[in-house]
């Protein structure tokens, strides 16, 4: 039987039907860590298209590397940029990110426009009317967003 | 490091594999973490190359970026920050005041103005391609067309799951329409 599964978007898009995935999925309760960062990174000797089979024990032996664990600030900070980000979206198209290190003041900033205008927010109007609202205000929204080809 | 420098099975007996994100789609090794973080990890692959010898729960994503590596060649990163901090700069203040666990990232997610860049420069800053995490392998997917209610056999032989991908925006059900998504990525 197959999964129905809810997919977010990813930096690379939504996944393809008809294509195939390697997968590191985690679930409640687990017990794999979601993602182990080394410190300090491995050098490779070059970028790789696709997938390579390694020996990653060697690889971690020869290197003195150190795990870090995970944290649950990068989580959150990923949570408002995509966020965020939608929102940039919707006002500028599909190929704008808000750029690095501008994600608080953007939120900040699209409040602060929306509180003077004296939204309220609340169902699939108001979102529609705060949409309308940030697009007439882009220009003080887009020095913290970049646009990059959406292709 | 070399790629053929290294054998292709870990202690346990199961087989690792290294995949790159790419720059265009993650800017930074931390873009890629915290996505892992909130998603879990999802690559895609040609469906004629589905791994073999990968153990549920053993085996290891190695995940690499073209700009996982830094080098300074003036200087220590103690006097990097000290010289990003003397800019009082907000936008770098917020970026010095972040949580990475990608320590490199932080450089990376700098924001592009003439005074950062000198400072760069001036320390000789340069990334390099490099492994800055692992995640362990839980399966292969394989995204079903519509119309479509199991995986086809070559690949159910293989132990690919049948997913059926749902736009949680929409409720819709994913169509194979034209995406950002690539096969490398």
């Amino acid at each position: 039987m197959p999964e129905d599964r809810l997919v977010q978007r990813r930096g690379c898009g939504f996944p393809i039907p008809g294509g195939v995935y390697l997968e590191s999925i985690g679930s409640a309760g687990g017990t794999l860590p979601a993602i182990v960062v080394l410190d300090p990174p491995i050098p490779v000797d070059h970028f790789h298209r696709g997938f390579v089979m390694i020996d990653l024990d060697a690889t971690l032996a020869v290197h003195n590397v150190q795990y870090v664990g995970s944290s649950l600030q990068s989580a959150e900070d990923y949570k408002l940029r995509a966020g965020m980000d939608k929102i940039a979206r919707d006002i500028f198209g599909d190929g704008a990110r808000i750029k690095h290190g501008q994600v608080t003041k953007f939120h900040d900033a699209a409040f602060h426009i929306l509180d003077q205008a004296g939204w309220q927010p609340g169902g699939a109007a108001a979102a529609m009317q705060a949409r309308s609202i940030l697009r007439e205000q882009a220009s003080i929204l887009a020095p913290m967003v970049e646009l990059k080809d959406a292709a | 490091m070399t790629v053929s420098d290294l054998t292709t099975a870990n202690v346990s007996g199961a087989r690792d594999l290294m995949v790159f994100r790419g720059e265009k789609y993650w800017s930074t090794p931390e873009d890629v973490i915290r996505e892992v973080h909130q998603q879990g990890l999802s690559v895609r692959i040609p469906r004629n190359t589905v791994p073999e010898g990968m153990v549920r729960g053993l085996s290891r994503i190695a995940l690499a970026h073209i700009k996982a590596v830094m080098a300074i060649e003036h200087g220590t990163e103690d006097e990097l920050r000290a010289a990003f901090a003397n800019l009082h700069d907000p936008d770098v203040d917020a970026v010095l005041a972040r949580t990475y666990e990608h320590a490199p990232s932080r450089w990376l997610e700098m924001p592009d103005t003439e005074a950062t860049r000198a400072i760069f420069e001036q320390f000789g800053v340069k990334f390099s391609p490099g492994i800055f995490a692992f995640c362990y392998w839980t399966g292969c997917a394989y995204y079903l067309k519509p119309g479509e209610d199991e995986a086809p056999r070559d690949l159910a032989k293989k132990g690919v799951q049948a997913v059926r991908g749902i736009n949680p925006e929409t409720g819709e059900i994913l169509l194979p329409v034209a995406t950002e998504h690539e096969e490398e990525d």
